[in-house]
């Protein structure tokens, strides 16, 4: 007689795999509401991928909209306190605009979220359990992490102005080392700091020895530390090969001051994970100094490679 | 393996020569056959030939993991990729170009025939001109000769088909060159051979 398993298809057999692995590791189901006030989307869409939202009126006449995230929905509803960080995992929905055709798309999307306290450890053994999500998927793929207040360190030394801040921090992220330096020349910026920039985007050394190499003051040197601890604690656990250090990776400053991760896997073009410490978001949604850290796997990035067991060309 | 996507044409022709040279070879490609992927299993490379304006698409989707292509479909179209290198070569600029002797009213409207509508917009934002934007395929100079817009945007190289046509450069927007750009998740785990191909364009 078949298992009941073995009736899934590979997306349902993988998001079983994953709530298992979850909770073996002390995270337990969270369920979001369908709805939120538009309003409460709106006021953060800047840590919305795409940063579109779906609005609708309800029967009672009320602005709502489908939910494209559901990070900001689990910070807004649960309680946690300072000592014991929640640890959830979420199975949902979410409603975004496909790039391109501009229609709306009904995304499958599975996350882990700590919230709390979330102190180092708490955030690598989060990591460490982006990784092994992936594996499932394929042993072939890497997380990739950086550190947003390392990035915000080393711009802070180069320039005020936020327009030229997010210019530099786009140009990184492209690894656009000629444009860096274009823009440095057009604006009059050190060269020796945007140097820095290129040599640290552009992959040319181990991640965290870069990171060391360029330090310019103490909160770089503590994100640097921060790095080397996850790196390590990484290592500990096997998995070094999986993680690459590289700063052209970043996210929204206001939101995520801290590691930030992006997973791929072989056959996908594009990032199946995201994630990182977003304690600024918490801070902006008056939240006080409560810590997070989250990651989000796209199964619309990794369904045709499931279901075809072949290469995904989105 | 890698997969490159090539640009139909001359900078195609010329890309592939110096990555020919480089040891990239794949004597298929000279053949002068109508295929459009060569594969060199020896030296681990497979060529596509595309249109040029589609090449980031085939990066971006992963359907090529580098390929070569000019600033301004980058400009354009935005594609989540990286762009490695600025090869100095296929230089041309983006330009405005009215007929000769043409003046701006800024009271009216101005109408702009383009293909980059994008960068169209984003330039005549910068400068806080409000405009109509005419979308077209090719052809672009025929739009104000014909009285369809005032101006166009448009990739400028030497300058003799506006010469040609009663037209000049009112204004340079942007210089172009030919990028080099690789797929974000192909550059983590081919990166030791994508860095050599660059290396060998640089």
């Amino acid at each position: 007689m078949k298992d009941i398993y073995d009736f899934l298809n590979p997306q349902e057999k993988l998001t079983l795999d994953l709530r298992r692995l979850y909770e073996d590791n002390g995270f337990t189901k969270f369920k979001v509401a369908k709805f939120e006030a538009y309003d409460f989307y709106a006021s953060n869409r800047d840590f919305l991928i795409g940063g579109n939202i779906v609005p609708f009126t309800d029967t009672n006449g009320r602005l709502l909209a489908l939910k494209p995230d559901v990070t900001l929905s689990i910070v807004k509803n649960i309680e946690y306190n300072d000592n014991t960080p929640k640890r959830l995992y979420y199975t949902e929905n979410v409603y975004r605009e496909a790039k391109d055709i501009h229609e709306l798309r009904e995304i499958f999307q599975l996350g882990v979220e700590a919230v709390g306290s979330v102190d180092l450890y708490e955030a690598s053994r989060l990591i460490s359990l982006a990784v092994k999500s992936l594996m499932m998927i394929d042993e072939s793929c890497v997380v990739s992490v950086s550190h947003m207040g390392y990035l915000e360190g080393l711009l802070n030394h180069i320039t005020d102005n936020k327009n030229i801040r997010k210019q530099i921090l786009g140009l990184m992220g492209g690894k656009n080392v000629h444009e860096l330096r274009q823009l440095a020349i057009r604006n009059d910026l050190s060269s020796q700091y945007i140097e820095m920039a290129c040599d640290l985007c552009s992959g040319s050394a181990a991640g965290e020895d870069l990171a060391c190499r360029y330090i310019l003051d103490d909160s770089m040197r503590q994100a640097a530390e921060e790095l080397i601890y996850t790196c390590d604690s990484l290592r500990s656990d096997g998995l070094a090969d999986k993680i690459k250090v590289d700063f052209s990776h970043s996210k929204t400053p206001s939101y995520y001051n801290g590691i930030i991760i992006e997973g791929y896997v072989s056959g996908v073009a594009k990032a199946a994970l995201s994630g990182g410490r977003y304690d600024s978001l918490l801070k902006r949604m008056g939240k006080g100094n409560v810590s997070a850290f989250g990651f989000a796997l796209y199964f619309d990035a990794i369904e045709r490679k499931l279901m075809t067991g072949g290469v995904s060309h989105d | 393996m890698i997969n490159i996507a090539l640009p139909k044409g001359r900078l195609g022709d010329k890309v592939f020569s110096i990555l020919s040279k480089a040891g990239y070879d794949c004597s298929e490609m000279r053949d002068g056959t109508r295929q459009l992927i060569f594969t060199n299993n020896k030296s681990g490379v497979s060529y596509f030939l595309v249109k040029p304006s589609d090449v980031s698409i085939y990066v971006e989707h992963g359907a090529a993991d580098i390929g070569i292509v000019g600033k301004d479909i980058l400009v354009e179209y935005e594609p989540d990729v990286y762009e490695l290198l600025d090869l100095n070569i296929g230089k041309c600029n983006m330009c405005v170009a009215a007929l000769n002797g043409f003046e701006d009213n800024p009271e009216l409207l101005l109408r702009v025939a383009t293909k980059f509508v994008r960068t169209a917009k984003n330039y005549f934002d910068s400068v806080n001109r409000d405009i109509e934007i005419i979308k077209l395929n090719g052809s672009i100079e025929l739009a104000p000769i014909l009285g369809l817009s005032d101006v166009i945007v448009d990739i400028v190289e030497t300058g003799t088909t506006l010469k040609e046509n009663n037209l000049s450069v009112i204004k340079e927007i942007m210089p172009i060159s030919a990028r080099l750009i690789a797929n974000k998740a192909s550059y983590y785990f081919k990166t030791e051979e994508i860095e050599k191909i660059k290396q060998a364009l640089m």
